[in-house]
């Protein structure tokens, strides 16, 4: 199952690495992650698809929501086939 | 004023009185601070040591305690006692200096990455790049620290920032617009949770490390009593309920006690409160979930659902959630007297296990120590634990009377922990004995504390339950390994009465249970540390045990 995360965060150093490290430290996989500069630049967008199952994803977002430096956390979207390989087309790239 | 300047004058609004530490090249601007300030420094002799002493001290006076040390070295010395502070939920604030900013990145000397080494181990990390940051970020970092779950928050500090003049501004309060540490228990979640346990034919109440955090004592034991409820605990929760009570079971797990585990398994509906869950506690995650209705309280969302399946989620501080249970039983005027075949059930098996389960027939077993020493020690002095069978010994034997007195690395189960941690404790509780619960090879970790302990006249009574082993992985290669005991053996080397006298402590050899009496009735009134090497039966095993990834059901115990 394909899921798209959508975190606002603080756009400051390190926020990125956290967020990586948050997925690594709790053995999560990253199929694709994209960051940008919002249009208020204090927060930066981060765009997350992971292939995780219900439970790995509730803790997911349950984490990422505890970070301190997301300021907020968003299901974006399910797609249940594998193979498709265009999870992020629902998505615009945020411009920086 | 300068950075180093502000830090102190942020320290002090914030109520810290002293700090634990060893300074270096990169923070020696602080600690020139610190020598004109009103702030006490407790010089350690490993900086590892400082981090547990904080972590005691915080944990005992649920306020962080704050530790010093420099940068690189330093810095990674006190990682092991950031992680066990995170693992144990214990507020605490590590202050480190860094190289100049402008070297940062260029492999200085004693350059470590310390932001990125501690990142998956801490609540939250600071460093500062300007020192006109300073004092939000001081004020951030309690906050921090001290709400909602608490943990360690680190704080890194340039040299350069440390030095630099700047106009200062102390915040009186801070918001931080992704933290939201303050959840008002949903009213009609705890509601249910009261229908499921009235409804329920065999209700028990799982007390984990959170309504110790929460100091929720009373609120615990008022439930318990209402609805005639038996209580049992995690190995962090243990002591969040008087274990003479008599509807206490004592703690679960893989040393847990029998009578505890065995009435889990038969339970139908558990009230956790302030509990994750762990491994440790509940043996095989499916197998404890498979017949059982979970009310869970905690204080973290993301607990919720981590390790088990939950009927009803109660997100909020445990003290404020089971206050308001406590409220509406009252309101409802629901009070469950103690005739039904459930209660019955458990007296029957409390009774049981206290009269056939066997203990070690050595002259000093492990539970004719701790019994003894349960005996001679005041009900309001604060015990620690090192990391082995004397630990999991004292959860089997030493019955904590007054709430929130007993502490222990339960999470990381980090050796060496509970002896700087017992100076910590005694620098936030001065008033009342100290004493840590110690197996030989984890005091030998950070015994060089004693210089603390003498120095600054921290006085704790370590007793030492020498057995010249790394006894609990001896236990392991005897159960699962066909006895091939490999890296084990300590040889009664050093000699710790000597040790003790060395550093100026007391050392005192008690070799019969009498004898354990008498040193710890003379430890009491001794204004130094004392060490009571008691030699134990190497062969003694814990017992019972569930071995790792089996169900609690499946509970080895002594034949
Ligand atoms: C820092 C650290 N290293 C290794 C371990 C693994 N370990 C767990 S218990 C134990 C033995 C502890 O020996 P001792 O303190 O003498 O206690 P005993 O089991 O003999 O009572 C070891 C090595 C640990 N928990 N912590
Ligand atoms: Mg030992």
């Amino acid at each position: 199952m394909w899921s798209i995360i959508s975190v606002l965060v603080e756009n400051k150093p390190g926020v990125l690495f956290k967020v990586t490290n948050l997925f690594r430290s709790r053995n999560y996989n990253i199929d694709s992650i994209s960051v940008g500069i919002t249009e208020n630049p204090e927060f930066s967008r981060m765009t997350i698809t992971t292939s995780a199952d219900e439970k790995q994803l509730n803790q997911i977002i349950k984490q990422l929501d505890k970070m301190i430096d997301s300021v907020e956390v968003k299901h974006l979207e399910e797609k249940r086939q594998h193979g498709n390989n265009e999870p992020c087309q629902c998505f615009q790239m945020p411009s920086s | 004023m300068s950075g180093a300047r502000s830090l102190m004058v942020a320290l002090e609004k914030e109520g810290v009185e002293l700090v634990f530490g060893l300074p270096g090249g990169a923070n020696l601007p602080i600690y020139d601070e610190l020598y004109k300030s009103n702030i006490r420094h407790i010089l350690v002799r490993h900086e590892q040591s400082a981090a547990h002493m904080a972590d005691g001290f915080g944990r005992v006076s649920r306020r962080p305690g704050v530790c010093f040390a420099t940068s690189g070295p330093g810095a990674t010395n006190i990682v092991t006692g950031i992680a066990t502070a995170q693992a144990d939920s214990a507020p605490m604030i590590a202050i480190t200096g860094q190289v100049p900013s402008k070297m940062i990145g260029r492999d200085a000397f004693q350059e470590s990455d310390i932001i990125g080494i501690t990142n998956p181990i801490v609540k939250y990390a600071f460093q500062p790049m300007d020192a006109a940051e300073i004092p939000e970020v001081v004020k951030k970092a309690f906050y921090i620290s001290s709400t909602g779950r608490p943990g360690p928050v680190l704080i890194d500090i340039p040299k350069d920032v440390q030095q630099n003049e700047a106009e200062m501004q102390f915040p009186n309060e801070v918001k931080i617009r992704g933290y939201h540490p303050w959840v008002d228990p949903d009213i009609r979640e705890i509601e249910r949770a009261i229908e499921m346990l009235l409804s329920s034919e065999r209700p028990i109440i799982l007390a984990g490390g959170g309504v110790i955090i929460s100091g929720a004592f009373a609120e615990l034991q008022s439930i318990a009593e209402l609805l005639m409820i038996p209580v049992v605990t995690t190995f962090k929760g243990k002591g969040s309920f008087p274990e003479n009570h008599p509807l206490s079971l004592g703690p679960i797990g893989m040393h847990g006690h029998a009578e505890a585990n065995k009435m889990m398994v038969e339970a139908d509906c558990v009230l956790a409160a302030g509990s994750r869950f762990s491994d440790r506690s509940v043996g095989t995650f499916e197998e404890f979930e498979k017949r059982l209705k979970i009310i869970h309280m905690d204080v973290d969302p993301a607990e919720i659902g981590k390790n088990q399946t939950t009927t009803v989620a109660v997100v909020g501080d445990i003290k404020a959630s089971l206050r308001i249970m406590v409220k509406m039983l009252v309101q409802k005027a629901i009070k469950r007297g103690d005739n039904n075949p459930w209660l019955k059930k458990v007296n029957e098996t409390k009774e049981y296990f206290r009269e056939n389960l066997k203990l070690h027939p050595h002259p000093l077993g492990a539970a004719k120590v701790l019994r003894k020493l349960r005996e001679v020690l005041p009900h309001q002095s604060i015990v620690t634990t090192e990391v082995g069978q004397h630990q999991m010994w004292a959860s089997l034997f030493f019955d904590v009377i007054q709430p929130g007195t007993f502490f222990s690395s339960t999470g990381l189960g980090t050796m060496g922990w509970g002896f700087p941690a017992a100076i910590g404790a005694k620098a936030a509780k001065p008033s009342v004995p100290v004493l840590d619960i110690a197996g030989e090879g984890s005091f030998n970790m950070t015994e060089n504390s004693l210089a603390v302990s003498v120095l600054d006249n921290l006085p704790v009574i370590v007793l030492l339950m020498n057995n010249f082993s790394l006894g609990m992985v001896a236990q392991w290669q005897r159960t699962f390994y066909d006895k091939r005991m490999i890296g084990i053996d300590l040889k009664n080397c050093p000699d710790y009465v000597k040790i003790a006298e060395a550093y100026g402590a007391q050392g005192i050899r008690a070799e019969s249970i009498d004898e354990i009496g008498k040193a710890v009735q003379t430890a009491l009134k001794s204004d130094v540390a004392t060490v009571i090497d008691v030699p134990i039966d190497p062969q003694e095993d814990v017992l019972p045990f569930v071995a790792p990834g089996t169900p609690l059901k499946d509970m080895i115990l002594p034949s």
